[in-house]
């Protein structure tokens, strides 16, 4: 693997509320590297976006806050930076798109006019060169007739269309690190296939790295290098896909795997669900948080937090029973190709 | 569009005729004659009753008399009769009227521009500083003064502003009665703009207080909801700056919902306000039709009602085409 791009450490995101203090993302640390494809997995709540925010620093204050931690971007710490720094680099150097593209544009500006803005916030180029950049990014992303589309509105275009907007405008300034937040969770699956090859094909070209965030396994698995499946605000797994796919320690990742729906065989068992629900986060109980649904736990999960552990090549587990237990009863689905 | 315009003033002109119907047979069923006063004058012989009864048409049958005045008045280029007379004594009702218009105006587009000029700004800067001291310090402000009734914030305005600051300084800052002095004829330019602000601030003021808190709660909330979308988070994401995301992201989206609002509150205008013109001793519309109401003098209620209904066609009408101007979603078809 080439050198790291993004190095976070142990990262804590709370926010206060009324209920009391949540803690959305408690102790996270992970490395993407230049042109790496990093999914991020997990159920609704576990942080995902959180993460994805705190590495933008558009965490909204005053009721969040990015309390501990580390980012580092290209050698500097995102944290450290001043409001003016983190501008340039936020659009330029890393670029985010999000899940729902039917509100993430702006409704009363034409897609030329947001795209435009964003190529001459961080380019040098007047204003014809940007409108140019502009179509061609349109094109890039297999918009027909780009130079009509530019002054189309918004609401003119199709969910597809938009997300495919997004994308174009996300890419526009050659970014080292892409992240979409669920990008295709909000269009329907022939779109969602589209989409995704789309953003692999020119992330590829490029050498622009991705994290991509998703609840589905299914999304990650033809797209990234590596996987880092998260619980309740923590790192429950990271590894090689495939490496998650065949051989996954942690229980957790075990259940996802058996809960996936998968067109490319045939299941004799029925689909596995996790029980219960995910915890509160706010006043977590002691040890691991997946205790509660663990059909292996264990005395000392409820009361020892299982930290991080590396077995070698990546692949890092939090479980104290890692990578020991039998979790094939749970993992049935084999990743095929 | 231009067909569209159209036909919303032709939808216009329909509810206008049905308003005057309306309102003309409300006014005859009301219980009361015009002539009442009239009558129970013991000095006043039958037959002169008679004479006026058939002066004023009021001899002729309900829909005569309705298409007389209905004639007449959209013939308003023949100052002063087209509206007819008031039965109160001499004077034609469109030049009453117009009199009145010109004060109800002065008071009514002050308080209004005042109430936007500060109530929306202030809203916006709210949103912006949400939960700060600020915010909550013109929140609690805003609660109280919408919260007071009209006569107390305006008699409170009288007593503090112009009773007590007089008593305490010995000058003479502002006037609680009418809008200009008696002298006024008399003064310099400069003397008759004082003049006429020291007239205008106070009854102004209390209009502007209640509509600028109303307006700032209302863009307060409109620029919060456009503040937590999605496309502000993705301006945000752009790397563009706080003063780009609010002034060209949110501001826009922001105002869409409140220029309805403003437009129907200047089609209210000519109504005027009945008691703050009567605590301040205002020569406004309010004061004129509430009088005409009570005295049955229905050419004077159906003018005025006419004229705000009018004004209610024609901002309705300018509300759709901002909207569209603002948002290019609402499409005229
Ligand atoms: N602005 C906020 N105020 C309070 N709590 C928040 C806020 N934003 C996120 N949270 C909490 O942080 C936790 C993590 O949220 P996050 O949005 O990162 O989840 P996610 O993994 O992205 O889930 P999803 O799949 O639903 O998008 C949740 O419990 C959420 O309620
Ligand atoms: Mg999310």
């Amino acid at each position: 693997m080439s050198e790291p791009l993004l190095q976070v450490s142990n990262l804590r995101t709370f926010f206060t509320t009324e209920e009391g203090i949540v803690r959305a993302v408690d102790g996270l640390s992970f490395t993407i590297h230049k042109g790496e494809k990093f999914g991020v997995v997990g159920e609704s709540g576990s942080g995902k976006s959180v993460t994805a925010l705190s590495i933008m620093r558009l965490i909204e204050a005053p009721a969040g806050e990015i309390v501990t931690g580390e980012i580092h971007f290209k050698g500097q710490d995102l944290l450290r930076l001043g409001d003016e720094e983190m501008r340039k680099i936020r659009g330029a150097q890393i670029a985010m798109i999000f899940q729902d593209p039917m509100t993430a544009l702006n409704p009363v500006y034409t897609i030329g006019n947001q795209l435009v803005e964003t190529i001459m916030l961080h380019q040098e180029v007047r204003k014809s060169q940007a409108v140019d950049i502009g179509i061609q990014a349109l094109d890039d992303v297999h918009i027909p007739n780009p130079k009509v589309r530019m002054d189309d509105y918004p609401h003119q275009l199709s969910g597809g269309m938009r997300q495919r907007v997004m994308i174009a405008m996300g890419l526009s300034c050659n970014p080292d690190l892409l992240i979409a937040d669920e990008p295709t969770t909000a269009l329907d699956v022939t779109t969602q296939a589209q989409i995704l090859h789309l953003m692999l094909e020119l992330t590829e070209e490029r050498d622009t790295a991705v994290m991509l965030i998703t609840h589905d396994l299914g999304v990650v698995a033809g797209f990234c290098d590596n996987i880092q499946v998260m619980y309740a605000g923590r790192l429950a797994e990271r590894g090689t896909t495939d490496f998650i796919f065949d051989n996954t320690f942690h229980p957790y990742t075990a259940g996802l795997l058996g809960s996936m729906t998968r067109l490319d065989e045939v299941r004799e068992e029925r689909l596995y669900s996790i029980r219960g629900a995910p915890p509160s986060l706010i006043n977590p109980s002691n040890g691991c948080r997946f205790t509660p649904r663990c059909d292996f736990a264990q005395d000392i999960c409820g009361s020892k937090t299982p930290l991080p552990r590396e077995f070698g090549d990546g692949h890092w587990a939090a479980c104290h029973f890692a990578p020991d237990l039998d979790l094939s009863r749970v993992k049935r689905a084999e990743r095929v190709g | 569009m231009f067909q569209y315009v159209v036909r919303r003033l032709v939808y216009g002109l329909i509810t206008l005729l049905a308003l005057s119907i309306i309102t003309f047979t409300l006014l005859q069923n009301t219980g009361g004659d015009p002539l009442d006063r009239i009558k129970s004058n013991p000095r006043i012989t039958q037959q002169a009753v008679q004479e006026m009864a058939v002066f004023y048409g009021l001899d002729q049958p309900i829909t005569k008399q309705y298409l007389t005045w209905a004639g007449n008045f959209v013939q308003f280029w023949n100052y002063p009769t087209a509206w007819g007379r008031s039965f109160q004594g001499p004077q034609q009702v469109q030049a009453l009227v117009i009199n009145r218009l010109g004060g109800t105006a002065r008071l009514m587009f002050t308080a209004l521009g005042l109430a936007v000029l500060i109530g929306i700004p202030l809203g916006i800067y709210q949103a912006i500083k949400q939960y700060s001291f600020f915010d909550q310090a013109t929140t609690t402000f805003s609660f109280v003064t919408f919260s007071t009734p009209i006569f107390v914030l305006g008699l409170g305005l009288q007593i503090i502003l112009a009773l007590k600051l007089e008593q305490w300084t010995g000058v003479k800052f502002f006037y609680t009665s009418g809008m200009n002095s008696t002298s006024y004829a008399d003064f310099s330019l400069g003397e008759k703009i004082g003049d006429t602000l020291q007239h205008l601030a106070l009854p102004a003021a209390s209009i502007a207080l209640i509509s600028i808190a109303g307006y700032s709660r209302y863009q307060r909330a409109s620029m919060l909801e456009v503040l937590h979308s999605d496309y502000l988070r993705t301006a945000k994401a752009k790397g563009l700056s706080q003063r780009t995301v609010i002034v060209k992201h949110a501001l826009r989206n922001a105002l869409i919902p409140v220029i309805t609002l403003i437009s129907l509150d200047i089609a209210g205008v000519l109504g005027g306000a009945v008691i703050t013109e009567s605590i301040f001793a205002w020569p406004g519309m309010g004061r004129l039709y509430i009088q005409a109401i009570g005295q049955n003098d229905w050419p004077i209620v159906m003018a005025v009602v006419m004229l705000i209904g009018v004004m209610v066609v024609v901002m309705n009408l300018f509300a759709d085409l901002a909207y569209g101007w603002l948002d290019p979603r609402v499409r005229y078809d």
